[in-house]
């Protein structure tokens, strides 16, 4: 209780209604990139971070949160309707989603999706609420021999990212680290890899790199596929009134939505993997586990409600340690540093009134999806017949002058252009681009604990393992890496 | 058919995974050999430590790679696509530095939806003007960013 106090006296203090214009604005923005197939959160993020410098942190928050939690719920709508996701974090819920649409129930599904969806964000959000707290006092005992271990197990998630070609995962993140080094080093001050150009003396920011990766590469494959015109052919009726197989589920949404949250914490792991899992929590659980993939509403409820439940979770160790659970949330650091704040226990000590806008901004996030969807679904769902190479250049747009406007530099567009052309390349050759941001991130706080860490201990490894929650981390660590090779060898 | 050995493996091995595999040996070989310009420190821990731990690595999993049969068929790549896209959004930069956010965005989409998209050119006039008219009032006025 003392939390929601907390938060009822802080937000609601600092909140006017240019903040609920601006989130109502990133959630209408995030219902749009979410229902068009080809465009993903991280890409909505990604193009919408480098103008929130321009707003104050309240209201940068509402927006990019908003943005973040509609865009993962609005890629169920075309995966509903037209087969085809609008977000990777929505291939499960074609399995039922679409055949229920098929049967005539289009608006039923859609329902079902908003509900779960709205049910895990919200959930997540209270976990977020009562658990980020207690890790950010826990971390104030971290050194950075524990923040050096939870970055290499952070990595370790690499491993379950790869999917079916490891090699090519560990190079990809060999790459990201690769990027890390380029600059003055932190300890020496000497440039690396700089080749004499000042502006490579910073290192190579983060943003334009994620807006190549993301958002120009998408936009390159998006212009090489053939484009269909889609029709969106339902009827959408019984929208509101599918709240009911949600009571009837009530079981399989709070255990997805949990197992959401857990995944999200876990860096690495995603909305993706969370609404498998969730998916597979609905066969198990039915009643009816033969008519799974015939259109059963479970099968839209479990995956749903479990990778927005990762929207909430992927925000604990962003805000309790500082460190990203997802490209999305290293993004959303990304905005912090913008606005001269540092993730982790110092910002709950000094900053709490951002923390907690943060958390009202997830739970005012999913109530205003809920109020637009049940409203507007029928019009949300004709944004799925906008031709996409309409929208491309706009976005090309978006990219070029968000490059531009997080350093006024002309130098960000051409590095955001340079990573868009290799992201392209490496999607088109299959090497996955999860490890290569997750290592991105990660890297430069490796480095740096690592280097740090030895100095103190006078160049000794040992000081990783004779330090407690450290070796524990390593352990965990170790565990990891065995279970996803074994995995592998049993695929 | 493949016969056995490295030789017939490396053969059959698709041609832009192996310029892949090559390209990634020789880049961590040069990202190695500009090592031994930084710096040395006390312990051997320093500015070089990192960056030839990921050499190594980056060597290591290239060299792996070489030798693994990726047998999923690879997308093919339209090169002539891609690059007059990169060469337009080049165009654009080179023509908003020199002169304005206007004029730039207005040749960029215009060339973009009626050359590349290939929409009819009454739709085309009207996407852009409005589209620019749009954007002017997003970046310029209501973002303030200096362009």
């Amino acid at each position: 209780m003392s939390v929601l106090n907390e938060i009822l006296s802080q937000v609601l203090g600092n909140m006017d209604i240019a903040y609920f214009i601006i989130l109502i604005a990133g959630v209408l923005c995030g219902l749009i990139i979410g229902a068009l197939p080809g465009f993903t959160a991280t890409m909505g993020v990604a193009l919408f971070v480098p103008f929130s410098y321009s707003m104050n942190v309240q209201h940068a928050f509402a927006f990019l949160i908003g943005l973040y939690c509609s865009a993962v719920y609005a890629g169920s709508i075309p995966a509903i309707l037209i087969r085809t996701p609008g977000t990777p974090a929505a291939i499960a819920t074609i399995n039922d989603g679409y055949p229920m649409a098929q049967k005539g129930n289009a608006g039923q599904a859609l329902g079902l999706a908003c509900y779960a969806s709205v049910f895990g964000g919200i959930l997540s959000a209270i976990i977020l609420m009562i658990v980020a707290k207690y890790i950010a006092q826990a971390a104030l005992k971290f050194g950075p021999q524990e923040y050096f271990s939870l970055a290499i197990l952070g990595l370790s998630m690499v491993l379950s990212m790869s999917g079916k070609n490891m090699i090519k995962g560990l190079i990809s993140m060999t790459l990201g680290l690769f990027i890390t080094v380029i600059g003055m080093d932190i300890i020496s001050g000497y440039p690396r890899y700089t080749f004499g150009n000042v502006n490579l003396l910073s290192g190579v920011q983060l943003l334009p790199v994620m807006i190549g990766v993301f958002a120009i590469s998408e936009v390159f494959e998006g212009i090489m596929k053939e484009q269909k015109n889609e029709k969106v052919k339902q009827k959408l009726e019984n929208i509101v009134t599918s709240v009911k197989y949600l009571f009837k589920n009530i079981s399989l949404v709070l255990k997805s939505s949990i197992l959401g949250t857990f995944l999200g914490a876990l860096p690495g792991v995603g909305a993706v993997t969370a609404s498998f899992i969730g998916y597979n929590e609905a066969v198990r659980t039915s009643k009816k586990p033969k008519e799974m993939g015939t259109g059963r509403p479970e099968g839209i409820l479990g995956p749903e409600s479990a990778n927005n439940a990762v929207t909430g979770g992927a925000l604990i160790p962003l805000l309790s340690l500082g460190i990203p659970g997802d490209p999305v949330t290293a993004i959303l650091l990304g905005a912090l540093m913008i606005q001269g704040l540092r993730p982790g226990p110092q910002l709950f000590a000094k900053n709490p009134e951002v923390v907690f806008g943060i958390y009202a901004s997830v739970i005012f996030s999913y109530v205003a999806i809920l109020v637009i969807s049940l409203i507007g679904i029928r019009y949300i769902a004709k944004i799925i017949e906008i031709r996409s190479t309409y929208l491309y250049p706009f976005i090309l747009i978006f990219c070029i002058i968000g490059s531009y406007a997080l350093q006024n530099s002309y130098f960000d567009i051409y590095v955001a252009l340079i990573f868009g052309i290799i992201g392209f390349f490496m999607r088109r050759y299959d090497f996955p681009l999860g490890p290569f941001t997750l290592a991105m991130i990660l890297g430069s706080i490796i480095e740096e604990k690592l280097l740090i860490s030895l100095s103190l201990s006078k160049g000794s490894f040992l000081t990783f393992i004779q330090r407690p929650i450290s070796a524990t981390l390593l352990l965990i660590t170790f565990i990891v890496v065995i279970l996803s090779l074994k995995k592998k060898k049993i695929r | 058919m493949r016969g056995k050995g490295i030789i017939p493996f490396l053969l059959h091995m698709k041609k832009g995974e192996k310029i892949i595999s090559v390209t990634l040996l020789i880049f961590s070989t040069l990202i190695y050999a500009n090592t031994f310009k930084f710096p040395s420190s006390i312990e051997n821990i320093g500015p070089k430590f990192f960056p030839r731990m990921i050499a190594i690595l980056l060597f290591l999993l290239s060299l792996l790679l070489l030798f693994i049969d990726n047998e999923k068929k690879l997308k093919h790549i339209n090169y002539k696509c891609l690059v007059i896209n990169v060469l337009i959004i080049i165009g654009y930069i080179l023509i908003l530095n020199n002169t304005n956010f206007i004029v730039s965005t207005i040749l960029f989409l215009f060339t973009y939806l009626y050359g590349i998209s290939k929409v009819n050119i009454k739709k085309s006039i009207l996407i852009t003007s409005c589209g620019t008219a749009m954007l002017y009032i997003v970046f310029l006025i209501l973002l303030k960013i200096p362009l």
